[in-house]
């Protein structure tokens, strides 16, 4: 039991690293960037890339750093080149998931293209395992547990606290208000992106840790996202949080006890039955 | 610092609501804006902060033309629009929304004394400092919304209808703050129904009717109550 309540934490972490990208890009924007995939698959691959003896071979704090910064100039590119041109018009919400779906197949074909599709392994962080209340843990699962909640909470004080965090939040609420207050709407954007770019590369980069690398690794977490924004409520982030490591641990539960095979329908259940008794998800509010 | 407004002409999409409309506000005499509703009022004051495009004429501020600059750098210039009816940012708190106020970065240095400032004039905002906006009554919004256009240290502040909608009692309060913001420096061009409020607060009126100034009145003195009232309403009323 203890195993599979740790498996299913350390999916909810993850979970939750790209929900609430996605979800923040949501709140502000009105739109869903079906690109989210790739960027989490991006951030690896850069990773990878920096520390990996075949690559630069410059370590893995290096590797770390670099996707870091590579991410967010990464989300200000995807935002400008599949979502700018497209803002404001009528149907921009259809447009850009159409846009960002067809981004997301050229960087996988790109990825494939540069990298191969042979699966490539992350350096661990740290090995080794570490017993606690009885469970064995690999110190790898637990830096993941660890460092979720806290890069979760960064980024609730970086909205709550912050200038641009704040504004962030006010174009979500109101965009023609925080356009007379004089804040630059198009620079909060990018900023928007870049922060949830970063929040899916970190994410990449501990998905690598764990498992493994390669071109399409980031559909299956994307369509996990998806599902974990949807019952958490469109754009709130408290319930993203939530519903992420709820799924996470259904998850867990149900490849344990039903297989992995029905894991999928398990989870669309779920949720289904959660929409039928609240439509706007968990913590979504009316719109 | 003084706004002038020169034959400017402005709308939505096709439809075209100010039709070569001009006006003049000095420094630190504050004007007010009144006429029928649907006349171009709002659009006015929307096309001199950068919100909806201008079509034609110009738009000076300060020595600047602000035609072609983007909302924020028209904010930046001191140049600020207190929207009408606004709903603010329903899920932020009144404290974190008058700090947002001080977005550019001249007035973000001086934030806390500007809170200090908007506190002073508006003694409820500080008692609910901690609430979100969307529990605020219609005064105490009107209040925060002013106080959020405070907050970004404006030279000029452009209010859209403060007092609609609102009760006698509270009317009256909100009449006294923003004589008080007038006498911090800060000039003043008003829109509202009321025009004895509009009389108290500013020397010099304009009439808008049909997207165009129908009619100047540069001294209050000259022109009675009523003869407003007689020009507004027809002669019946």
């Amino acid at each position: 039991m203890g195993a599979i309540i740790v498996s299913g934490l350390v999916s909810g972490s993850i979970y939750a690293l790209i929900a609430s990208g996605l979800s923040l890009v949501w709140g502000a924007l009105g739109v869903f960037n079906f690109s989210h995939g790739v960027l989490l698959m991006a951030g690896a691959f850069v990773a990878w890339w920096i520390s990996d003896p075949s690559g630069l071979g410059f370590g893995l704090l290096t590797g770390v750093i670099g996707s870091v910064l590579f991410m967010a100039v990464a989300g200000a590119v995807v935002y400008r080149i599949l979502v700018r041109p497209w803002l404001g018009n009528s149907n921009a919400e259809l447009t850009v998931i159409m846009t960002t779906i067809a981004g997301a197949m050229f960087a996988e074909n790109l990825a494939l293209y540069i990298f191969g599709g042979r699966l490539k392994v992350l350096d661990q962080a740290i090995t080794g395992t570490v017993t606690l209340l009885g469970t064995t843990i690999q110190a790898q699962n637990l830096l993941v547990i660890i460092l979720s909640p806290i890069l979760l909470g960064s980024l609730a004080i970086f909205l709550k606290r912050s200038k641009y965090g704040l504004a962030i939040r006010a174009i979500a609420q109101n965009r023609e208000v925080a356009q007379m207050m004089g804040i630059r709407i198009e620079a909060m954007y990018v900023t928007t992106f870049a922060v949830s770019a970063i929040l899916a590369g970190i994410a990449g980069v501990m998905f690598a840790g764990l498992f493994s690398l390669g071109p399409s690794m980031g559909t299956d977490p994307l369509l996990r996202a998806f599902l974990v924004v949807v019952l958490g409520g469109l754009g709130s982030l408290p319930g993203t949080i939530l519903a992420a490591y709820l799924i996470g641990l259904i998850e867990a539960l149900s490849s344990y006890y039903i297989g992995i095979y029905w894991t999928p329908v398990a989870l669309f259940s779920v949720l289904i039955f959660i929409l039928l008794i609240r439509p706007t998800g968990l913590m979504g509010r009316e719109v | 610092m003084r706004l002038s407004v020169e034959n400017l002409s402005a709308g939505y999409g096709r439809i075209r609501v100010l039709h070569g409309i001009s006006i003049n506000v000095d420094q630190g005499s504050s004007v007010g804006l009144f006429g029928p509703n649907g006349h171009g009022k709002t659009t006015l004051l929307r096309s001199i902060s950068g919100i909806i495009p201008v079509e034609q004429g110009v738009i000076n501020f300060a020595g600047q033309d602000m035609r072609c600059k983007s909302s924020h750098q028209i904010v930046d210039a001191g140049l600020i629009h207190v929207p009408q009816g606004s709903t603010l940012l329903p899920r932020m708190t009144v404290i974190e929304t008058l700090t947002l106020g001080a977005f550019p970065n001249h007035a973000w240095v001086q934030r806390n004394n500007k809170l200090q400032e908007v506190f002073d004039i508006f003694p409820r905002l500080a008692e609910r400092r901690h609430q979100n906006c969307n529990t605020l009554s219609g005064g105490e919004r009107q209040m925060a919304a002013i106080g959020v256009g405070l907050m970004g240290c404006p030279k000029l502040l452009m209010l859209d209808e403060p007092t609609l909608g609102l009760a006698p009692r509270i009317r009256q309060e909100l009449a006294e703050q923003i004589g008080r913001v007038a006498q911090t420096g800060v000039t003043l061009v008003i829109v509202d129904q009321d025009v004895d409020l509009l009389l108290k607060l500013c020397p010099r009126l304009y009439l808008i009717e049909q997207g165009t100034v129908s009619l100047e009145i540069k001294d209050r003195d000259e022109l009675s109550h009523q003869d407003v009232i007689n020009r507004y309403f027809g002669n019946a009323a």
